[in-house]
């Protein structure tokens, strides 16, 4: 029994559209395999890609800085609206946030790679591009060791394993400085201030706390097993902090430093006037830049 | 009152101080519930502080920091934003005579939520910005809501306004959150789970202005609200100016929730379920349920607030999703146990005797009470013309008239509710216009079908409604009143079940006690709407024989509205004839219930015969067919 209402004509409609869209899945299974490499992703997938991708979309910020660094900018087709950095990279075409990507238009965009950080919250666009055979290296660093070898395999799938261990080498050569520089040093107590009402810090296996250790510090929520915990004010007080880290983007304070200075009077950091900001981007994004964030955690714990 | 039986004064001194002790003993318990809990919470936090520190004021500076300028403030801001949630609850519950209305019900939350984003997006520099936008966009919210829903009496209305606009503002708050960056969208939904740990002391100082403002403001209005929670219609009827009620507890309720949101973050729960957990533990007269709901909003945020903060330190928990932890298991225990809460139900026949209560009526039988004079009343087109009708103290008439002939519309004109473009309507001599609604009250009760209750209240404390006009707006109700209640049930034949639930009623027991309470009213005048619909023969006999006596024995003068014409010819002194909004006749019973007026007022075949023992008018039905 047909439904009521749906004409033969929609049938007919319909009928070509499946057509269509099968011819569209075969032809894409044809390429499949075709002069591809092998290669194993941060999470475990294999994926074939095709040896130095021209057309590449990156779905975080801290990879589009990668790609860039790398001198991949050229081929980056597309990027997130999170994407700030190089400037160049605004000027790429967006396809949606790191949340909620665009699908329709990565599909459009025609990229020979997609390029994702942490799997956790794509799986779907995952799945989603996978059974349209759109290769996606997912990279998932969670310590700053990690985000060197990671570098490293984007070097290695884009062709630019030379330029990676330039970059990478270099990188090296600075969190070498840098500790060689709070070697020796007293571990000053700090608390880095995500949100202040409520109070959120960073817990135990987070970068900010990876950051703050490797910057001769020592975060007082930094035995939290939760990665940004609603921390107690008053237990922030007796932990006594002598450095208060604040996120400061393009000279917007994040958070409100006088409401600190009020909250927090008792504490050596606001005594000594020891409250800093620091860009969030440079410790947040598991990138290149992750060691000018080294750097600057290491300014604002040590003064040097 | 002194020459009451012993037998009901022992029961009218049990009533008298059955409310008045059942606030004072919930009130008193809450309070020292309270003031333990408040203790206990300056003593538990992520960094102990014992009791005998603080009692031997032995603390380290760090300490004082934490207690002082840490826990105390945020003590404060939990008492205050959970006492502000649940008045405001409890007040609009009533105020909408809907159970599940919340503080946020009306898109208070909502606005205040908006303002609270705009302010960590765009101003999070200012310290004030948030409470301050909240605030702002609360109020915002408000005066839309009460614009949209103002028009009528029907409660629905406002409801649907502020989901409307709650929605609304909701996609607004979606779209927003979604250009925010992760910092700031972290910031404003740990703010949409609660936050009291930024309270300072303006915030603190405004709060609890607020609280204590708002709470004395509903408070004052505790009683009016009693009365609406039955109907707008019955409150007016009973003396409420319910128009200014409705807008001062609108208004307070609101700036009450919007003080707690935009100082304490949208707290969930505390403003449903507290005023709830009162009213089954307590009854439901808003001048218990209004400070207790107040002492256990406080309550209730600060346990929960106190485990949030405790349970698993130095980490916090959001206090919005304690509060309904600890919130719905005892909801849940109080239903299922409800009975237990409720005082027994006696269902003892009490003895008391229908003693001379009522109104020694200032007026002498035969004098008139009620005049229309040339009363011509329309919206858009005509409902009542140059209509001419009295009532006289002493004697029952009958408004008899199809339906659409303007028999309602007349009567609300009667009652004061409606205002006639021409003509002039007297109450003793005296303009309608001249009387207060109170004063009206003292003199006119309504007595309409009683409608079913959704908040459940006893049957003496429906009838003490009617007391309200005589008595101080605030405060609890005297032995007099209480006197006065108990014999207005007595002579309606109701004393019997003074104790029980009025929606556990029949219908013709909900009619007797209805009309309880308009004698409670001491009236010299009833009106009354269709009172003998939804009862079976016997019961009408019986309310219309109690009429009858009230105006022989007290001068009591009554206008009754009604369909049974029978019932009419048997009882009404004189019967006045209405159709297309005019008087077609008026006058004694025999001369206007004729064949000829009745056929034409009703346009039926119809035929008037003479009872054969008391001559009276019975009219009999002919079907068109024969």
């Amino acid at each position: 029994m047909p439904c009521p209402g749906l004409q033969p004509r929609s049938f007919l409609w319909l009928a070509a559209f499946l057509c269509l869209s099968v011819s569209c899945h075969q032809r894409i299974d044809s390429q499949k395999h075709h002069g591809k490499q092998l290669f194993t992703d941060e999470t475990g997938r294999q994926i074939a890609l095709t040896p130095n991708p021209q057309r590449i979309i990156s779905l975080a910020p801290n990879i589009t800085e990668t790609l860039f660094a790398l001198g991949l900018g050229e081929r980056v087709i597309g990027v997130t609206t999170y994407c700030d950095f190089p400037v160049e990279a605004k000027a790429k075409e967006k396809v949606g946030d790191t949340l909620k990507p665009n699908l329709e238009r990565i599909i459009a965009l025609k990229p020979d790679l997609v390029l994702i950080s942490t799997a956790s919250q794509l799986e779907k666009i995952t799945q989603q591009l996978d059974q349209l055979n759109i290769p996606i290296f997912i990279t998932n660093p969670k310590t700053v060791a990690e985000v060197l070898t990671s570098i490293r395999k984007l070097g290695e799938i884009t062709g630019t394993s030379q330029q990676a261990e330039t970059l990478t080498l270099a990188m090296q050569t600075k969190i070498r400085e840098s500790q060689q520089i709070v070697t020796n040093q007293s571990l000053p107590k700090v608390l880095y201030v995500l949100q202040l009402s409520p109070l959120i810090t960073a817990g135990k296996n987070t970068f900010i706390n990876d950051l703050i250790q490797m910057a001769g510090g020592q975060s007082i929520s930094g035995e939290e097993a939760a990665d940004y915990p609603q921390f107690s004010r008053e237990t922030a007080i007796a932990r006594a902090p002598e450095v208060i880290i604040v996120p400061q983007s393009h000279g917007t304070e994040l958070v409100n430093v006088e409401a600190i200075k009020q909250g927090f009077a008792i504490t050596p950091a606001v005594k000594n006037n020891r409250i800093v900001s620091v860009n969030p981007d440079l410790i947040d994004r598991p990138g290149p830049r992750i060691v000018d964030g080294l750097e600057a955690l290491r300014k604002a714990i040590h003064g040097k | 009152m002194v020459s009451n039986e012993v037998t009901t004064q022992v029961g009218e001194m049990q009533t008298a101080d059955l409310t008045k002790q059942r606030a004072r003993f919930v009130i008193m318990l809450l309070f020292v519930l309270l003031s333990l809990a408040t203790i206990i919470a300056l003593c538990l936090g992520s960094e102990s502080i014992s009791l005998a520190q603080l009692w031997a004021q032995s603390l380290s500076r760090e300490q004082e920091v934490i207690l002082f300028n840490i826990r105390l403030p945020r003590i404060a801001l939990a008492l205050g934003s959970g006492a502000a949630l649940a008045l405001a609850g409890a007040a609009f519950q009533a105020l909408l005579r809907n159970p599940l209305a919340d503080p946020y019900v009306l898109g208070v939350s909502s606005g205040a939520a908006l303002g609270a984003i705009v302010g960590i997006l765009f101003a999070s520099q200012f310290v004030f910005a948030r409470p301050l936008l909240s605030f702002a966009g609360a109020s915002a919210a408000t005066f839309v809501v009460y614009l949209l829903g103002r028009r009528a009496d029907d409660p629905a209305r406002l409801i649907l306004a502020g989901v409307v606009i709650s929605t609304l503002l909701a996609s607004f708050m979606v779209l927003l959150t979604t250009l925010a960056d992760d910092i700031r969208l972290r910031n404003i939904t740990f703010w949409l789970l609660g936050d009291l740990s930024s309270g300072n002391s303006e915030l603190i100082l405004f709060l609890t202005m607020t609280v204590i403002g708002g709470g004395v403001v509903l408070f004052a209005n505790a009683r009016a609200l009693n009365l609406m929670i039955v109907g707008e219609r019955d409150a007016f009827s009973l003396g409420v100016e319910t128009t200014r009620v409705r807008w001062i507890v609108f208004v307070t309720a609101s700036l009450l929730t919007a003080a707690a949101v935009s100082t304490g973050g949208a707290i969930g729960y505390v403003g449903l379920v507290v005023p709830h957990l009162i009213r089954l533990a307590a009854g439901n007269d808003n001048r218990l349920v209004l400070p207790a709901s107040a002492l256990a909003g406080a309550l209730l945020v600060l346990l929960a607030d106190t485990m949030a903060r405790t349970v698993i330190a130095p980490r916090e928990l959001p206090t919005g999703a304690i509060t309904a932890l600890i919130g719905a298991p005892v909801m849940v225990y109080l239903l299922l146990g409800r009975g237990k809460f409720r005082r027994a139900e006696t269902g003892k026949r009490a003895e008391v005797m229908a003693l001379p209560l009522l109104p020694t009526s200032q007026t002498k039988p035969g004098a008139p009470l009620l005049q229309l004079k040339e009363v011509s009343f329309h919206y858009d087109h005509e409902i009542l013309t140059h209509i001419n009708l009295s009532v006289h103290a002493g004697e029952i008439v009958a408004l008899l008239g199809p339906n659409g002939a303007g028999k309602s519309t007349l009567l609300n004109v009667a009652a004061g509710k409606l205002t006639p473009q021409s003509g002039a309507v007297n109450l003793q001599e005296r303009n309608l216009a001249e009387f207060s609604r109170r004063e009206f009250a003292r003199h006119v009760a309504l007595v309409a079908q009683a409608s079913e209750l959704h908040f459940p209240l006893t049957v003496l404390e429906y009838v003490l409604a009617g007391r309200f006009a005589h008595t101080s707006s605030v405060g609890f109700d005297s032995p007099a009143d209480i006197d006065i209640a108990r014999q207005a049930l007595a002579a309606t034949d109701a004393a019997h079940f003074a104790t029980r639930l009025f929606n556990q009623l029949s219908s013709g027991e909900k009619q007797r006690v209805v009309l309880a309470r308009a004698l409670a009213q001491q009236p010299q005048l009833l009106l009354l709407d269709e009172p003998t619909a939804n009862l079976d023969v016997a019961h009408q006999i019986t309310l219309l024989e109690l009429v009858q006596r009230l105006t022989r024995e007290y001068g009591i003068g009554a206008l009754i509205v009604t369909h049974e014409i029978n019932l009419a010819a048997e009882y009404a002194d004189r019967v006045a004839l209405l159709r297309q909004g005019k008087i077609f006749a008026s006058g004694a019973v025999e001369s206007v219930m004729t064949t000829e007026n009745l056929r034409a007022v009703f346009d039926a075949e119809l035929a008037v015969h003479k009872h054969p023992q008391n001559n009276k008018p019975v009219i009999t039905l002919i079907g068109k067919t024969q």
